[in-house]
């Protein structure tokens, strides 16, 4: 079968499966007899089994099966669950993880077999002491028990129908002399029921059902080479046969075939008002039965058994049903069976999941059928494009509409408003489609501090919301990393050890907080901690070591500029490179991949208390709305999101501190920056005309942004700059206007010093 | 009797699998369940002619689903999807009136021989 097409759709699935797990084994660590908990991981583990398989990923396949083993044993209640275990059990998500990985990028699981991690799961079963049976022989013990008591009570107790054979040999008459003749026809090596030996109460029963026009056929059943479950594949033959008779006996025993303990083929002896051919057509039309061939039962000798059978006549009959029965009642040995043994997963599985998901959770009413949709991201990204050239071309029929015509057709413009609420509503549709929750970054949150936990021999705990907060795909995959350093970096450098928390009289374990909500335009993602807060001193100290400021500057710096160092390149305090963080790799790398989202951090600490890392991220990046404005004679794009107020502010206002323009506004000093020095371009603008200051905010910093003039808002589409033009500072990107114009867009952000 | 075959089973992929070995066999798939309660809910409003019934599925379990199904119609015909492993399940199911299993991982032409005989 070719499985290639579906590789997607099974990424994305083991993917969602195993982020399932990691939580789901999380909570399991937490509280080892939650059933539910316990179920939904085996079926999650079942799942990726199932879907492994049928990729042909047969490396994954064996590993699920083994995971699927241990916890089907938990399930039961052979195992308990510890804390080993569940180390164990997140090696092996981790090396799932690593087979998913590899699969995505050459579509074929590699070849790390993880013999390591099968062994250690295999040590887990085992470990359960030996005494625990496979719970279907467990079940099977029970059975023979059963099935004298059935022959018992039918007839004279001596007669085992099946297994008793030798006992009986004496008596018994073979079938197989008999039927020669009319097997004739077929390959007598095939006709294998001839083989059975009829013990007397069956051929009694026999002898008696031949009189009420009954016949009794022999027939031996073929299941293919290639048959899974073969039992059940039996049970279903059994099943069609009895819906045309009964079976009276069949070798191997019914017992033996729901154990599965039969090679091929089985046979049984039935009696049926039925013409045979109807029988072994009933048989054949079973799937994966490869043939059936039957014949009449004739005895040669009608001799002293018969007699025997007619003095016991109603013994006898009574004995024929039973035994019937018997084989019927293999259904409800598998019954028994499921409510005891093996079957005591599935009641408990049951009463697990009932007890667990209150029924009224979704109404029964009428669901809807595929409710969603995979899309691949770059369906959505040509889609996004599209709206953005509709935008554009919007934009400029605007344009033509205030030049050419000049608002002269009424209709025109009406037409041309509901062209803009229409593409305005299509942006933000399109827009929501992509967004995702960041939820799929975050669940693996918890694992990573339970491992960090032990690995720096902390206690600690993480407490998460707004794991529902949505954000574009785009930015969600990338958000994970930086979360993860700032959480490393939390636990690593932020959180104490016992003993110094102990001193400050400080809970034992520690906290760190990850919140996530939404703020306008913006989303918040703040990682937080209760540990020790950035100590200032230390970070100047570094710095100064590094030579990276003077003793003058560390001097005059304030402690936010202090705080700033710990974002540049290659700083770290940590006083000993520890396996978490202080790898050099530091907070730099966090806030350079926040900004390229067009994000920012900022933090707050208070030394002994703790410290808040904050990042702002804009809801999507392809379009945004700015406000237009002209420096220079050129037109730029500024981000409405960050512009506070306009002010229109005398010149005589501003003011010099130490050596910066500023302006006091409502309380605050406000820096003042000059956009035509920043750009380097001539005002156009008169020295003494009032100035025109876009207040710009950045976390609690200001700063004011002095225009030549404004255009008004716009909603644009972001097009980056390509790769000839370097990376500059303060343009983030451009824009097509209405009237074809490019311009570009200023990133105030870089504004803000 | 409807028309038309409904897919059970909690993993969009397999339903995605089924689904191609049917459509591609000239089977008509008329609606996709993820659980046994929308897989009961599917079968009282669908009517299908076949069903094909994942084991083991969270909210309502396969063979639940199967007895619900059998209750409201006694001639449904349903196929189980079972592991390897799961025998004394099938069994389970096919006393409760399943008419056939499949075993994953799918062969294309098991599921289709099944679903041609149960059909029938």
């Amino acid at each position: 079968m070719d499985v290639s097409q579906y590789l997607e759709i099974f990424i994305d699935e083991a993917k969602e499966h195993l982020e399932n797990l990691n939580t789901q084994i999380m909570n399991l660590e937490q509280d080892g007899e939650n059933m539910d908990t316990i179920n939904e991981i085996f079926r999650a583990a079942h799942s990726l089994k199932g879907m492994s398989g049928t990729m042909g990923f047969k490396r994954m396949q064996t590993l699920t099966h083994d995971m699927e083993n241990v916890f089907s044993k938990v399930r039961d209640g052979n195992i308990k669950v510890d804390s080993d275990m569940v180390d164990v059990l997140f090696q092996c998500l981790d090396a799932l993880e690593a087979y998913v990985a590899i699969i995505q990028e050459t579509a074929d699981e590699g070849d790390n077999d993880n013999a390591n991690l099968i062994k250690a799961l295999n040590d887990i079963l085992n470990s359960e002491g030996a005494g625990q049976e496979d719970s279907e022989e467990g079940a099977s013990a029970q059975k023979p028990d059963g099935e004298t008591n059935i022959t018992g009570e039918g007839g004279d107790g001596k007669a085992n129908a099946n297994s008793g054979a030798d006992s009986n040999a004496g008596q018994n008459n073979s079938a197989k002399d008999q039927a020669n003749a009319d097997a004739g026809s077929s390959a007598p090596d095939k006709h294998k029921w001839k083989q059975i030996k009829i013990g007397n109460v069956e051929r009694s029963a026999i002898e008696d059902a031949e009189k009420e026009e009954l016949h009794a056929y022999g027939i031996s059943i073929y299941v293919q080479e290639s048959c899974l479950l073969k039992a059940a594949r039996a049970f279903l033959v059994f099943r069609a046969i009895e819906e045309l008779g009964e079976v009276i006996l069949s070798v191997p025993s019914v017992q033996d075939i729901e154990d599965e303990r039969f090679d091929r083929d089985f046979s049984v002896i039935i009696l049926t008002d039925q013409p045979l051919e109807k029988v072994v057509d009933a048989v054949k039309n079973v799937s994966e039965i490869e043939d059936a061939v039957g014949g009449k039962v004739v005895f040669e000798n009608p001799s002293e058994v018969s007699k025997a059978g007619d003095a016991s006549n109603t013994g006898a009959s009574s004995g024929d049903s039973k035994a019937g029965a018997g084989a019927a009642s293999g259904a409800d040995g598998a019954n028994a069976k499921a409510q005891s043994g093996a079957g005591k997963t599935a009641a408990v599985g049951k009463t697990g999941q009932g007890a667990g998901k209150p029924e009224g959770k979704k109404a029964m009413g009428k669901p809807v059928v595929n409710r969603t949709v995979r899309v691949d991201i770059e369906k959505l990204d040509s889609l996004m494009n599209l709206v953005s050239e509709l935008i554009i071309s919007k934009n400029s029929l605007v344009s033509v509409a205030e030049t050419e015509i000049g608002g002269g057709s009424l209709a025109f413009n009406e037409q041309i408003e509901y062209l803009e609420s229409v593409t305005t509503s299509l942006h933000e549709s399109v827009m929501k489609v992509r967004m995702v929750p960041i939820e799929s970054v975050v669940t693996k949150f918890p694992r990573m501090i339970r491992d960090l936990s032990k690995k720096l021999d902390k206690k600690m705990e993480l407490y998460m919301t707004g794991e529902d907060t949505e954000l574009d795909r785009t930015v969600v995959d990338e958000i994970g990393d930086p979360l993860m350093h700032l959480l490393r970096n939390s636990a690593d450098h932020g959180l104490e050890s016992a003993e110094v928390r102990a001193k400050r009289g400080k809970p034992e374990v520690g906290s760190i907080f990850l919140d996530a909500y939404q703020d306008g335009n913006n989303v918040i993602i703040e990682v937080r901690d209760d540990g020790n807060g950035i100590d200032v001193e230390a970070v100047k100290a570094k710095a100064i070591e590094k030579g990276k400021i003077t003793e003058e500057q560390a001097e005059a710096m304030s402690e936010k500029e202090a705080i700033d160092l710990l974002f540049q390149p290659s700083f770290s305090t940590a006083k000993q490179v520890s396996d978490v963080s202080g790898r050099g790799v530091g907070l730099d790398v966090v806030k350079s991949k926040i900004e390229s989202l067009s994000g920012e951090v900022e933090v707050r600490t208070k030394l002994g208390e703790g410290s808040t890392f904050t990042i702002r991220l804009p809801l999507t990046l392809a379009i945004i709305q700015t406000l237009m404005v002209i420096v220079g004679g050129e037109k730029y794009a500024i981000s409405l999101g960050s512009i506070q107020t306009i002010e229109s502010i005398p010149v005589e206002d501003v003011k010099t501190v130490q050596g910066r323009e500023v302006i006091y506004l409502r309380g605050n000093v406000i820096p003042l920056v000059r956009l035509t020095k920043e750009l380097e371009v001539e005002s156009m603008n008169a020295p003494d005309a009032d100035l025109l200051v876009l207040i710009a905010k950045k976390g609690d910093r200001f700063a004011g942004i002095v225009v030549d003039e404004l255009i008004g808002q716009m909603e644009i589409v972001i097009k980056n700059m390509g790769k000839f033009i370097g990376k500059s500072r303060l343009i983030s990107g451009a824009t097509i206007l209405g009237n074809g114009e490019v311009a570009l867009i200023l990133d105030a952000n870089a504004l803000i010093q | 009797m409807g028309k038309g075959i409904l897919i059970v089973d909690d993993a969009a992929f397999m339903r995605m699998v089924i689904r191609g070995i049917l459509e591609k066999n000239g089977y008509e798939v008329i609606g996709e369940a993820k659980d046994g309660k929308e897989a009961v809910a599917l079968f009282c409003d669908l009517k299908p002619a076949l069903v094909l019934l994942d084991i083991t599925m969270p909210e309502m379990d396969g063979i639940e689903a199967l007895k619900k199904m059998i209750a409201e119609d006694a001639d449904a015909k349903i196929i189980m999807c079972s592991a390897l492993g799961q025998s004394s399940m099938v069994i389970e199911a096919i006393q409760a009136g399943a008419k056939d299993y499949i075993v994953k991982p799918f062969q294309p032409d098991r599921v289709l021989e099944a679903v041609k005989k149960v059909m029938k």
